[in-house]
């Protein structure tokens, strides 16, 4: 038999066949996983660690810039502690952070003593997922900390999402924005029940999500709050999702759908909570 | 010597990818750095050594932050096959004709991830939406490979990392 030919285009053939492979995992992979295999373990608990330290420096680095650009008494302020001794300076944005952590923590504290049916874990946001199609965040808690997949993740502002996959110290959460996130809402003013659906790329701009399957007779005005329903038995009742930005009627259906501002603020996002409310799952046999 | 050189580049790609790059707070989109480096890494040595390096890239990418394990091995593989096809057949020099070649590989990428979208029956984007989100993406990309393909050049100066990959070797 003559394998020249086959020789010849190894490369290609090659492609061809993990191209197939790859998309056999997609598809394997696409369901409910929950937890994460030994090796995705191992790599994952190399890199979360880096990505930790990353993570702090860089939003360190952005809040300072984004202060200096924001407002001009800083610039003042920047330009007479320049004077002052290199050390100083440090000490200065140290201290500066760690007042804005303590904010921060002390918001999320407020959120866990205001809502004493849910027991809370902390956890710090140590990653984003790279690129425009996805919202996913890494955190820096597993399994070995108590957390496990379809908890609720919310800051002291509201719903952040869920973890959908968990390792010994870090978790994968998928935000609301995320345009696989699909969310039973309820608007707090009318009752109306409808299904909050991240739009990331979707429509509009980034980081606004859509409540759709809303009644037609609704009357909702810009500004109503939506809460999570509790239905679905994943995100726990009573959960601020976002403000209603503007409704519109769904074109040939019998329903309205509104656009829904998310009341977290996905872009500085740095510690988050991992609640999980005392009711118990039902499990369907 | 190669595969550890590279490896240590895609980690540190993946850790600045998802730290530094989304605190930069760019309007509309993120440069895909990783689609970058596979890109220039495929110019400098061919596609099969591209496509090694796309697939690593992506497998973990997914790994760490993917739902679906292979998606991105799968995008990254095929950008870093694809893009390597000029090699040695096209004269490529050190800034212009790398960053249309990577921009020219951000949008095959975006539209290969369209149809994954399409065939796994997700949400599949507006054109308006995507037209806000790929035109600052291409801009992006097409600033971020001239610095990125420098460094890859510098890189491929050096001896080891010239040892030819042969397709034995996978």
């Amino acid at each position: 038999m003559d394998l020249t030919p086959f020789y010849k285009n190894r490369p290609i053939i090659i492609t061809l066949v993990i191209t197939i492979l790859l998309i056999v995992m997609m598809v394997l992979t696409a369901g409910d996983r929950g937890s994460i295999t030994g090796a995705e373990n191992i790599i994952g608990g190399i890199i979360s660690p880096l990505q930790s330290v990353m993570y702090g420096i860089s939003t360190g680095i952005s809040d300072f810039f984004g202060g200096i650009i924001n407002q001009k008494d800083i610039e003042k302020e920047y330009a007479t502690v320049k004077k002052n001794e290199s050390a100083l300076t440090l000490e200065n944005q140290k201290l500066k952070e760690i007042e804005k952590e303590n904010k921060r923590l002390k918001d999320l504290l407020s959120f866990s003593e205001n809502h004493s049916e849910f027991k809370t874990i902390g956890a710090k946001v140590i990653g984003k997922n790279p690129g425009n199609w996805f919202n996913v965040l890494i955190i820096d808690k597993g399994s070995r900390q108590g957390i496990n997949k379809d908890m609720t993740v919310v800051t002291d502002k509201g719903l952040v999402g869920r973890v959908i996959e968990c390792g010994l110290n870090w978790s994968k959460v998928m935000c609301t924005i995320d345009s696989r996130s699909s969310v039973s809402g309820i608007i707090e003013r009318t009752r109306d029940n409808g299904i909050v659906r991240g739009t990331s790329i979707m429509e509009i701009q980034n980081g606004l999500c859509k409540m759709i399957y809303l009644p037609l007779e609704t009357d909702l005005i810009p500004g109503d709050k939506v809460l999570t329903s509790g239905l679905g038995g994943i995100f726990p009742k009573g959960i601020l999702i976002g403000e209603v930005k503007e409704v519109s009627r769904q074109e040939n259906e019998l329903q309205k759908y509104a656009i829904i501002k998310p009341s977290v603020d996905f872009q500085h996002i740095e510690e988050v909570l991992v609640t999980y409310s005392n009711v118990e799952k039902i499990k369907v046999e | 010597m190669r595969i550890i050189i590279m490896s240590i580049v895609l980690i540190c790609n993946l850790i600045i990818q998802s730290t530094i790059v989304p605190n930069l707070h760019l309007p509309w989109s993120v440069p895909d750095t990783l689609m970058i480096i596979v890109v220039s890494f495929s110019l400098l040595n061919g596609s099969i050594a591209g496509a090694v390096v796309g697939f690593s890239g992506g497998m973990l990418q997914d790994v760490v932050f993917g739902k679906y394990i292979g998606l991105n091995s799968l995008l990254y593989m095929l950008v870093g096959y694809i893009a390597g096809i000029p090699y040695k057949k096209v004269y490529i020099d050190q800034f212009i004709i790398p960053a249309l070649i990577g921009m020219a590989a951000y949008v095959l990428k975006e539209l290969m991830m369209i149809l994954i979208l399409y065939i796994m029956r997700m949400n599949v984007p507006l054109p308006i939406s995507l037209i806000n989100k790929i035109f600052p993406g291409i801009l992006y990309t097409g600033i971020v490979m001239v610095f990125i393909h420098l460094f890859m050049l510098w890189l491929h100066h050096f001896k080891f990392m010239n040892n030819k990959w042969k397709i034995g070797m996978l």
